[in-house]
């Protein structure tokens, strides 16, 4: 859960950058490069990638984002055959931690189950009614079929109650056509069928599902659902932008009339189908804004405005949500086998290399003795334990020989102990008693 | 029947005016074949037909028979037309028919004959 919240977090400064650049980058930039400026965010979004602030045993686990088996981790660290007890427990014990599912993971589990639902009975029912057109029987429509073919095979079809033109299906593709396109004159008809073509060319449906996916899993997060919505803004300015390239110049203000005439506000939005005339606002302006603009600046622009989000984003520090056991070294056992006394570095932790079962209510009493190495005031040093995955500190501070502290359990539990050198000079340690 | 039909319905209904009484297992293999429509749209579009009560369906088999011919058919949808964009006025209908398109001496005729047989018809 704390890997989704990350990521959903380090997703959204993405996000709020490129909508703060988005003024300029929908001047500047073409349909296909704040497509890339999206997908920068979308990377981030499903993939969980970290970049660590600090080595750690525990960061290893989060890298990896896979739980490995305790003994795959004690064979990829260089652990002593004494360490191997302690590290076992700490290991088993976060491992069970992240087996458990947490009243939060399943909240997560559930909105992302009904927001699945919803949109899947949505699509479900929609490709239901849109399965019940009828071939395009007019003989320009097969010659141009004919004319632009495709790896994936497509139908043209035309269905008397939708409003615009429409291309759906991942499968099976169809490009829809209402009554009113299919009796088009001939040019208009070729911008239509090619603008649907080049949907389906460039994986737009894809890419929807794609953005379906990442809105499910971060179904909490309003900023990801207005990616969702811009994204598909961009995905039809971009199959303007390509049909304009494909046709020539001179047909521009022939496609902005035809997308104007053609507009529909009755028109239903159908999920994961690419619109002819949806978000025509920001299509028309876009259009207009790039007439003359040559492609080499277009293409300059956009590098530049996909690196200056790489920038921003990625030079934001990367947020991590620790747990207690994210505690930088890893276990040693306290004073193994026959030995006297133990030299504990400054900053190590050391946890005991078994735990304890109290009652809650129970008195505990934590007795450590160290060895006095002539600081007038003592060594500084942490005592504390760890229970269900919190780290509670029982003692900080200053002594010459040891401490002796009593505390009361407060809750039913096992309790592993530690402690922490918090001296610039190490502590030896002579002995550390529970009772 | 007072719903319009949608083209899908229209088409199924064109099937059962020229080829007879189906069953729907029949116009679910003509369809597939000819339209690409699987089973299950077909079955839907049936039953819509059912529920408009353009067919009836005849047990045992399942069998499709059509309630209303294509001539009721024409004339609901001329009507429909009619009444939404001509206010209701077959006149302006008709001037706006001839206005479309240049009419043949021969279409002239006929459409005056017609026009005389219903003058005779009407009371």
């Amino acid at each position: 859960m704390t890997t989704l919240l990350s990521m959903s977090l380090a997703g959204s400064i993405f996000i709020l950058i490129t909508l703060l650049l988005r003024p300029v980058t929908l001047k500047v930039c073409s349909g296909r490069a704040t497509l890339v400026i999206w997908s920068l965010s979308v990377i981030r979004l499903l993939v969980p990638l970290f970049l660590p602030l600090y080595m750690s045993f525990y960061d290893r686990f989060v890298i990896s984002g896979n739980p490995y088996t305790p003994e795959e981790i004690l064979n990829s660290l260089s652990v002593s055959a004494a360490e191997l007890p302690v590290c076992k427990l700490v290991i088993e014990q976060y491992l069970a931690d992240r087996i458990n599912w947490t009243a939060l993971e399943l909240i997560w589990l559930a909105g992302a189950a009904i927001s699945c639902g919803i949109h899947l009975t949505h699509y479900y029912r929609n490709c239901k009614q849109l399965s019940e057109s009828l071939p395009a029987d007019r003989p320009y429509i097969r010659q141009w079929q004919d004319a632009h073919p495709l790896r994936r095979s497509y139908q043209i079809r035309v269905y008397d109650r939708i409003q615009t033109p429409v291309a759906y299906g991942l499968i099976r593709t169809v490009i829809l056509l209402d009554k009113e396109s299919a009796k088009a004159d001939e040019k208009q008809l070729d911008l239509i069928l090619t603008h649907e073509y080049l949907h389906i060319r460039r994986f737009h449906i894809l890419i929807k599902w794609v953005i379906f996916l990442t809105c499910v899993i971060h179904w909490f997060n309003p900023l990801v659902w207005v990616m969702g919505y811009m994204v598909q803004s961009d995905i039809e300015a971009d199959c303007d932008e390509a049909v304009i390239r494909n046709k020539g110049e001179n047909v521009r203000m022939d496609y902005l009339h035809m997308l104007v005439e053609n507009h529909s506000t009755r028109q239903r939005v159908f999920l994961f189908t690419a619109h002819f005339c949806g978000h025509l606002e920001k299509r028309t302006r876009r259009l207009i804004n790039q007439a003359g603009q040559p492609m080499a600046k277009q293409k300059s622009l956009a590098i530049g405005a996909v690196l200056v989000v790489c920038l921003l984003a990625v030079g934001i520090q990367q947020p991590q949500i620790t747990t207690a056991y994210q505690a930088p070294g890893f276990a040693e056992n306290l004073l193994p086998g026959n030995q006297t006394s133990k030299e504990v570095q400054p900053g190590e932790y050391l946890f005991t290399n078994q735990s304890w079962t109290f009652d809650q209510g129970e008195t505990i009493t934590v007795t450590l003795r160290h060895t006095d190495i002539g600081f007038p005031v003592g060594q500084a040093i942490e005592v504390g334990y760890l229970l269900d995955g919190q780290q509670i500190c029982l003692y900080k501070g200053q002594n010459k020989t040891g401490v002796q502290m009593s505390f009361t359990a407060p809750q039913n539990g096992n309790y592993t102990f530690y402690l922490c050198c918090k001296s610039s000079d190490p502590i030896i340690l002579q002995s550390f008693e529970v009772g | 029947m007072e719903q319009q039909l949608f083209d899908a319905e229209l088409h199924v209904m064109r099937l059962l005016w020229s080829e007879g009484d189906k069953s729907a297992k029949e116009l679910v293999t003509i369809l597939r074949d000819s339209i690409g429509w699987n089973k299950n749209t077909t079955y839907t579009v049936i039953k819509r037909l059912v529920q408009k009560g353009a067919i009836e369906r005849i047990e045992p088999g399942f069998i499709c028979h059509p309630l209303i011919s294509e001539a009721e058919v024409q004339q609901a949808e001329l009507d429909h037309l009619v009444n939404r964009m001509f206010h209701g006025s077959s006149k302006l209908f008709f001037a706006a028919l001839l206005d479309r398109q240049k009419l043949s001496a021969e279409t002239k005729a006929a459409l005056l004959r017609l026009l005389d047989e219903r003058k005779d018809d009407s009371p």
